[in-house]
């Protein structure tokens, strides 16, 4: 037996069908689970804040114009709530700029150590937390999850010039608050 | 990078305590049953010079929320009575220090500070042993008043998280001896929360935390989580 | 650009590539959660015309104001300016005094999401539990109802009234303490930042 196609459990569901919606979200959850940890929320604020992307994409079936392509609908969706979100909850500090890191370099483990592991997994989500939403949401869309600039563009509103711009700061916010991760592999 | 705040809001926030002080004063909320029922407790407590504000505040709180006034005051006992045994131990255990570090002058104790026999009252009933308590008050630089509420309540939180009791100690030893600035250790929480999240033991995300926030290594701890190879 | 220098690039942009892909989350739903979600879409995702006969329903708060992998776990009351001890460069002009007009109070945030409510009001020992002690705003109509408030630095115990009817702690806040009487208030601690 082959898998519905998300037009066929779309068009279902827009009549009233609510288990073919229910198979949207059992195929999609993951995936926007996924995408609302790579923006930085915890577990239980990335679970509610994507139900609610469910919630709100089941009452606007409506307007999801190419059923054939829910998926890139619902992935704007939830971007939207979690954007919204990382406004609300404010600035936060930002640990890793150059001057910390001259500043720390007695505490830092050896190279081989910092080369891969859990060390520089926490030095990539520090970093990743000290950047500006918008840069962030850039970074993860193309590089975790496999998005193009003009998707980009297209679900955050903004122009292909500016989220390339983005990506430019973005990634160099991440090589001045790497360094020390990039060392062993650039020099 | 610019942290903006909308003039708005600002406006807004610093207008809306200025509109809660144009209104009655607190007192009227509550009925006089209640204040029957807790004046003796709070007689006590003035005399005693016990934080009377926060004693208060729960007559407010449990009046806003509709308790009966005897078991407002059964609560506000229970706190002026927490109050009273934490607070004479910290006395106690600052005479101690001090007279230890003038070698037997009469040196007056450090009083605690009202925020300070709160915060240690709390920490102590949500189980962080009162010994624990004593020593970071010991390790309190001198003349830093009032320096120890937030320590203390992070530990308490960090206990909470699932550290085990002397490693947080140590660490808040550490922080509260190096006069770590109270926004830094108040991280502390939220730091644990992030990498208990993760999947990461207490002790360990502990580390990551201390580490994270830059903040000083209690001694005997190994500076740095090697990875197991 | 030189050949030499395209190839540092190539392995600069490799090597962010794996980094970031070292953080990559699993696709991966708790147990229950489709289940949840459909729960909800059942009983909320109708038509908006529906959706308002339930406007007086018992609201409902949703955690969202989130925590990093790392950061900042479930801070509700956001204390702002916070920045760490070793350092983010100094922000002249900026900061608590702004808000306080000349005192050291901080301005802090709270947030409380109840889509259903028609009130939140936060109240707690800074406003001597006031039950109409500060009212929220929700702005945007979304149901994320927010306040700025300025306090000044200490350890605070607080709750949400919604509606003027129903008590609830901060789902965000960094603690929850039995209040004694049988709920739970919220704890915030405001400092002020470097």
């Amino acid at each position: 037996m082959t898998e519905a196609s998300d037009e066929a459990l779309v068009r279902r569901a827009r009549g009233g069908d609510a288990e073919a919606y229910g198979l949207l979200v059992e195929r999609y959850q993951g995936r926007m689970l996924a995408y609302a940890r790579h923006m930085g929320f915890a577990p239980a604020d990335a679970e509610d804040l994507v139900q609610e992307g469910f919630v709100r994409g089941f009452r606007n079936l409506g307007r999801c114009g190419d059923p054939s392509r829910f998926d890139g609908w619902l992935f704007r969706i939830v971007s939207n709530l979690l954007r919204s979100a990382v406004r609300r909850r404010g600035r936060r500090p930002v640990v890793h700029d150059q001057e910390v890191l001259g500043r720390i370099p007695s505490s830092l483990p050896g190279p081989e150590e910092r080369a891969e592991g859990e060390w520089t997994r926490e030095r990539v989500r520090e970093a990743l937390d000290g950047l500006p939403a918008d840069q962030r949401e850039a970074l993860v869309l193309l590089y975790l999850e496999g998005r193009s600039v003009s998707e980009i563009s297209e679900w955050t509103g903004a122009s292909p010039s500016a989220v390339k711009m983005r990506l430019k700061r973005g990634r160099d916010a991440l090589r001045v608050a790497l360094a020390p991760c990039f060392e062993e592999e650039v020099e | 990078m610019s942290h903006p705040v909308p003039v708005l809001a600002l406006l807004l926030a610093s207008a809306l305590p200025a509109a809660a002080a144009r209104q009655a004063p607190p007192e009227a909320r509550v009925d006089a049953a209640v204040w029957t029922a807790v004046e003796p407790v709070l007689s006590a407590a003035r005399r005693d010079s016990l934080p009377i504000d926060a004693l208060r505040s729960k007559v407010f709180e449990g009046a806003a929320k509709g308790v009966a006034p005897e078991r407002i005051r059964v609560v506000v006992q229970e706190m002026a009575d927490d109050f009273r045994s934490v607070r004479n131990a910290l006395r106690g255990a600052g005479a101690r220090a001090a007279g230890d570090a003038a070698a037997g002058a009469p040196v007056p104790a450090p009083a605690p500070a009202p925020g300070e026999v709160v915060a240690a009252a709390m920490a102590v009933r949500q189980g962080i042993p009162l010994d624990a308590v004593l020593r970071l008050w010991r390790a309190r630089p001198d003349g830093v008043a009032g320096s120890l509420e937030v320590p203390l309540v992070v530990l308490t939180e960090i206990v909470r998280r699932g550290v085990d009791v002397p490693q947080a100690e140590a660490l808040m030893g550490t922080v509260v001896a190096n006069r770590v600035p109270a926004h830094v250790a108040a991280q502390l929480p939220g730091r644990l929360d992030g990498a208990l999240a993760a999947g990461t033991p207490p002790g360990q995300a502990l580390d990551a935390a201390v580490r994270a926030l830059n903040l000083p290594r209690p001694p005997g701890r190994n500076p740095g989580r090697r990875p197991i190879r | 650009m030189s050949p030499a220098r395209k190839g540092d690039t190539r392995r600069e942009e490799a090597r962010l590539r794996a980094l970031l892909e070292s953080v990559r989350a699993p696709e991966w739903a708790p147990p229950g959660f489709a289940a949840r979600v459909m729960a909800r879409v059942r009983r909320e995702g109708r038509p908006a015309w529906r959706r308002a006969l339930d406007w007086l329903l018992r609201p409902r708060a949703v955690r969202v104001t989130p925590a990093g992998a790392l950061l900042a776990g479930a801070a509700a009351a956001l204390v702002l300016w916070a920045a760490p001890w070793s350092g983010g460069p100094a922000q002249p002009g900026e900061g608590p005094a702004q808000a306080g007009a000349g005192t050291a109070q901080v301005v802090t945030r709270f947030v409380f999401v109840a889509p259903q409510a028609g009130s939140v009001h936060l109240t707690g020992d800074f406003v001597a539990w006031d039950q109409q002690g500060v009212p929220l705003d929700d702005a945007r109509g979304n149901g994320v109802w927010m306040v700025d408030l300025p306090l000044d630095p200490g350890v605070y115990q607080y709750a949400f009234v919604v509606d003027g009817l129903e008590w609830s702690p901060d789902p965000l806040a960094v603690s929850q303490v039995d209040d004694g009487f049988g709920r739970q208030n919220s704890v915030v601690i405001v400092t002020q930042g470097a």
